[in-house]
């Protein structure tokens, strides 16, 4: 229960973040969603290793993201930044600076290390997701993406 | 691809398209879209070749027409911030003008219209979007609701220093580095006068305002895409911010004994 409800938190959280954005009204629940449909993925496989959790979380809301900017006909920086929000390791860079700042070198390098493969647990996931749409782009269409190539070469 | 416009109209093309891709840029949208959009206008009015490099301040745009001329337009943006309304509209709009090709006159309407178009007020802006960061993140790092409310104020504190800061021209740095301070201090002193139970809560679920979670993920965005300097500046603004949030925050805590 008390994780369900860190799911609805994550939903506003990112509707509040929409209001900082200036994002449209009507996309608003959709985005939302994708972030608690992260946190939600997340919690699922918290069994699993914290890394690994995060990394499979990004690619379910990069997919989510990238689905739903075909359907609604919006660029996928709308869903894809604020989905990704819950999932930002603020936690971990608080009490990274933190033990720096209180000299525990053991858990500064400790907590540091791990946030920094959170962040790239995140990036990887991202890179993954966005690299195989932009394949899948042009191999559904191969020959807008060739002539493409000719106007960029064509001096 | 039939083409009637004159040299003059051309170059009043190629400010719109420029006007276009600025907005685009200045409201938070991806270097590789500003590119392709610049790009694709000028193409769909049957100009002969478009290079466009775009980074994260500034759009440099030459185009060659079919008798070899070329028409050359550098522009600096100045200000960024994150505008989605704005990037779904002027993609609507850069899709509207590739299909229909309106005149460069309806274009610039379309552009006016879409311009004036109201943000959020800023009530809202404090209370629904900077407070409630600040309130729904608490909770979501494990606060209680006494921890939120003062969050809640916090983050709506942090939108008016915010505001008053960016007015008086102050640095990003500088701002990040004040308004960690001040929430830092916020949260532990509420804490030591028995207002709230959990200063770690407040501090995490506050900063998650300032924390540059879009920046490192637009910075992702343009290594993928290939804009490897755009996504570098993206990068080191974010460290820069999370290195101006680590020294104010851990210069309040060390200062009030919170460690």
């Amino acid at each position: 229960m008390e994780l369900l409800l860190q799911c609805v938190y994550a939903f506003f959280a990112c509707a509040a973040f929409s209001v900082f954005f200036n994002l449209g009204k009507r996309w608003m629940p959709l985005t939302c969603l994708g972030g608690a449909l992260g946190w939600f993925v997340y919690l699922l496989l918290g069994w699993q290793s914290d890394v690994y959790a995060y990394f499979l979380a990004t690619i379910v809301i990069a997919i989510y993201s990238e689905v739903m900017a075909r359907v609604c006909h919006v660029p996928v920086t709308l869903f894809l930044t604020t989905g990704i929000l819950p999932l930002v390791p603020g936690a971990g860079m608080y009490y990274t600076m933190k033990y720096c700042a209180s000299g525990d070198m053991a858990l500064f390098m400790e907590t540091g290390v791990h946030t920094l493969a959170l962040a790239g647990a995140i990036a990887l996931g991202i890179v993954l997701v966005t690299s195989l749409v932009r394949m899948w782009k042009v191999m559904r269409s191969p020959k807008m993406f060739y002539q493409d190539k000719i106007r960029q070469e064509d001096y | 691809m039939e083409t009637n416009l004159s040299t003059f109209e051309y170059q009043k093309l190629l400010n719109t398209a420029m006007d276009i891709g600025h907005f685009l840029l200045a409201s938070g949208a991806e270097t590789y879209r500003v590119e392709e959009s610049i790009q694709r206008i000028l193409y769909a009015y049957g100009v002969k070749h478009v290079d466009v490099f775009a980074i994260t301040n500034n759009i440099t745009v030459t185009m060659t027409m079919a008798d070899d001329t070329c028409y050359t337009r550098l522009r600096r943006v100045y200000s960024r911030s994150t505008n989605y309304q704005m990037v779904e509209d002027l993609n609507h709009l850069s899709r509207y003008i590739c299909k229909e090709r309106p005149s460069v006159e309806e274009i610039h309407s379309r552009l006016q219209l879409i311009r004036q178009k109201k943000p959020y007020p800023e009530w809202s802006m404090i209370t629904l979007g900077f407070g409630g960061i600040a309130l729904w993140f608490t909770l979501f790092f494990g606060g209680n609701w006494q921890d939120a409310a003062v969050a809640f104020v916090a983050g709506a504190l942090t939108r008016v220093v915010f505001r008053v800061m960016d007015y008086l021209h102050t640095s990003s740095f500088f701002i990040n580095l004040v308004c960690s301070l001040m929430i830092t201090v916020i949260a532990v002193k509420t804490v030591q006068y028995g207002l709230a139970d959990n200063s770690d809560s407040i501090i995490i679920g506050t900063l998650m305002i300032l924390v540059p979670g879009v920046a490192i993920t637009n910075a992702m965005r343009d290594v993928i895409a290939g804009d490897l300097l755009a996504g570098t500046m993206k990068g080191v603004e974010a460290l820069l911010i999370a290195l101006a949030l680590a020294i104010g925050t851990g210069v309040a805590l060390i200062a009030m004994g919170g460690v």
